[in-house]
């Protein structure tokens, strides 16, 4: 038997996540009992359940509880990937912030509300934005604010003002400040003409001079003896969810954006291409599949056309939004563009560094795909081979590689404004590296190109 | 009881932030009276609509 406490959990006294035999459950403490039965007796869970905004659980045996102050011990339905804020395209983000708000306004018809607004709390699930923490939601008591309103600001609305009106690239401020993006920080990185805009300058720079006034000042909120009404609550949530709503980000066209039309290929280079890496696909028939330099996710939807839970990882903001919003047009459920560089991939962040797992440590999945990615890491960030190879081992079982020459055109262009000295970069020194790892089951000339497709299955570890 | 003496405050996880909270104090009822102007506004089109067809027939 194998127990482990989900380090991601442990700030709500109201109960934890915990892992049993590979089982995902979690305690419900005694002092959370009356807000857990109104959740449940209210018919709020019913509801949110129904319509694909809260994460389904079952009731499990109370044996399983961890502490003496357990109430009830639940099994959540499992996510199959956990990601995060800081790996969300714009629209994620947006798609998230709006999700939080309606389950707080479903929630308030229910007579609750959300006791906390973390973007940590959604998750993407058969490509829709969830809420995974059951215990979030707190009964509504008449005059009471609303708790998460400056957790609401600083991990949805600065972050996506900034993506927005400032620079895409600024959603990576929420990896630096785990409880969002601090809003003195939002708002003297935000165009001064935002606030002219009525939401961003109350919510955003209000808001930040209101903290800053009142930070060293000793005020007793307890004295105040005023009230939010129910109505004024509802219109708090209304100027929030107007202010995320009007806020868009117009796609730039980047170096990535035409890629498949930029290419080298031929249109029988491009089809044998397909063809091939469906056929390795369908030779080891992955469950989960992550596809590294994804792009707009062409290729990604072969494997997720297959069945397998396929995450599209790029590092291009304006390829995963748009890898995102296709998936969305079409309703997909079986991809996640995800955005992520690769030079610099997600870390163990947060308390002890293991509140925020890194891309490895939520592998390995059963497939990685890395096509047209691998003269990027070597000739443009200097990555040796052997190196590469070390890190595609680390995250998958199979793997299915394009090796890219340095005759190829595309290689001629990175090496266009650089001296070359990628000496061993060679098709003989790729396979070399790659062999001491994996063992290279199918190799595959494309037509009409130079490329190289391979299927590689990593060598098992020597006991 | 005062208004930060109700449970559901005393027992928030998160801090609130007081400049957040007082700001929330601050602009909560405006926000909700714009919401409620906001809410009515298309039966409140809607009747007057009806009054300025009514009244050209």
């Amino acid at each position: 038997m194998s127990d482990i406490d989900i380090q991601g959990s442990f700030r709500d006294p109201s109960g934890f996540l915990f892992r049993q035999d590979g089982i995902l459950y979690r305690q419900v403490n005694a002092g959370y009992k009356e807000h857990y039965d109104a959740l449940l007796g209210s018919g709020l869970y019913e509801t949110l359940v129904r319509d694909g905004l809260l994460v389904s659980h079952g009731e499990a045996e109370i044996g399983l509880s961890r502490s003496e102050d357990a109430y009830k011990v639940i099994r959540p339905d499992h996510i199959r990937f956990i990601s995060y804020p800081y790996e969300w395209c714009f629209s994620q983000l947006k798609h998230a912030a709006l999700t939080t708000l309606e389950v707080q306004k479903r929630a308030l018809e229910f007579g609750m509300v959300l006791k906390d607004a973390s973007a940590y709390n959604i998750q993407f699930e058969s490509g829709r934005p969830i809420l995974i923490d059951t215990l979030s939601f707190e009964k509504y008591r008449e005059g009471t604010p609303w708790v998460a309103y400056r957790q609401f600001c600083q991990h949805f609305l600065a972050p996506l003002a900034l993506m927005a009106r400032t620079d895409v690239r600024l959603g990576r401020l929420s990896q630096l400040f785990i409880d969002g993006a601090p809003l003195d920080l939002a708002s003297r990185l935000l165009p001064l003409r935002t606030r002219l805009t009525p939401s961003l300058f109350l919510h955003v720079h209000v808001h930040a001079r209101s903290q800053a006034y009142f930070a060293e000042k000793r005020v007793d909120v307890r004295k105040t003896g005023r009230k939010v009404s129910r109505l004024a609550l509802r219109g708090l949530i209304d100027s929030l969810e107007s202010a995320v709503r009007a806020l868009k980000w117009n796609l730039p066209s980047t170096e990535w954006g035409d890629y498949y039309r930029d290419t080298n290929y031929s249109e029988a280079a491009l089809r044998h291409k397909t063809e091939t890496v469906a056929a390795l696909l369908a030779s080891v028939k992955p469950d989960t599949v992550w596809d590294l330099g994804g792009n707009l996710g062409l290729f990604s939807r072969i494997a997720s056309d297959t069945g397998a839970e396929t995450v599209s990882f790029d590092a291009d903001p304006a390829a995963v939004e748009k890898n995102y919003l296709e998936a969305v047009r079409k309703k997909e459920q079986k991809i996640l563009p995800l955005l992520l560089d690769l030079t610099n991939p997600s870390p163990d962040i947060g308390w002890q560094n293991r509140e925020r797992e890194s891309l490895i440590a939520r592998g390995p999945a059963h497939t990685a795909m890395a096509l047209a990615l691998i003269h990027h890491l070597a000739i443009s960030n200097n990555v040796p081979l052997g190196k590469i190879a070390d890190f595609l081992k680390s995250v998958c079982r199979f793997l299915v590689i394009e090796f890219v020459p340095k005759s190829d055109s595309q290689v001629q262009r990175l090496l266009s404004t650089r001296e070359d000295v990628f000496s061993d970069y060679t098709r003989q020194a790729f396979e070399a590296e790659f062999s001491q790892r994996f063992a290279i089951q199918e190799c595959v000339q494309l037509k009409e190109s130079q490329r190289v497709l391979y299927l590689m299955r990593k060598h098992p570890v020597a006991l | 009881m005062g208004l930060l003496g109700t449970p559901s405050v005393l027992l928030a996880y998160i801090d609130l932030g007081t400049g957040s909270y007082l700001l929330q104090l601050a602009v909560a009822a405006l926000l909700g009276s714009l919401f409620a102007v906001k809410a009515s506004w298309p039966k409140a089109r809607a009747f007057f609509r009806r009054l300025f067809l009514r009244d050209r027939h």
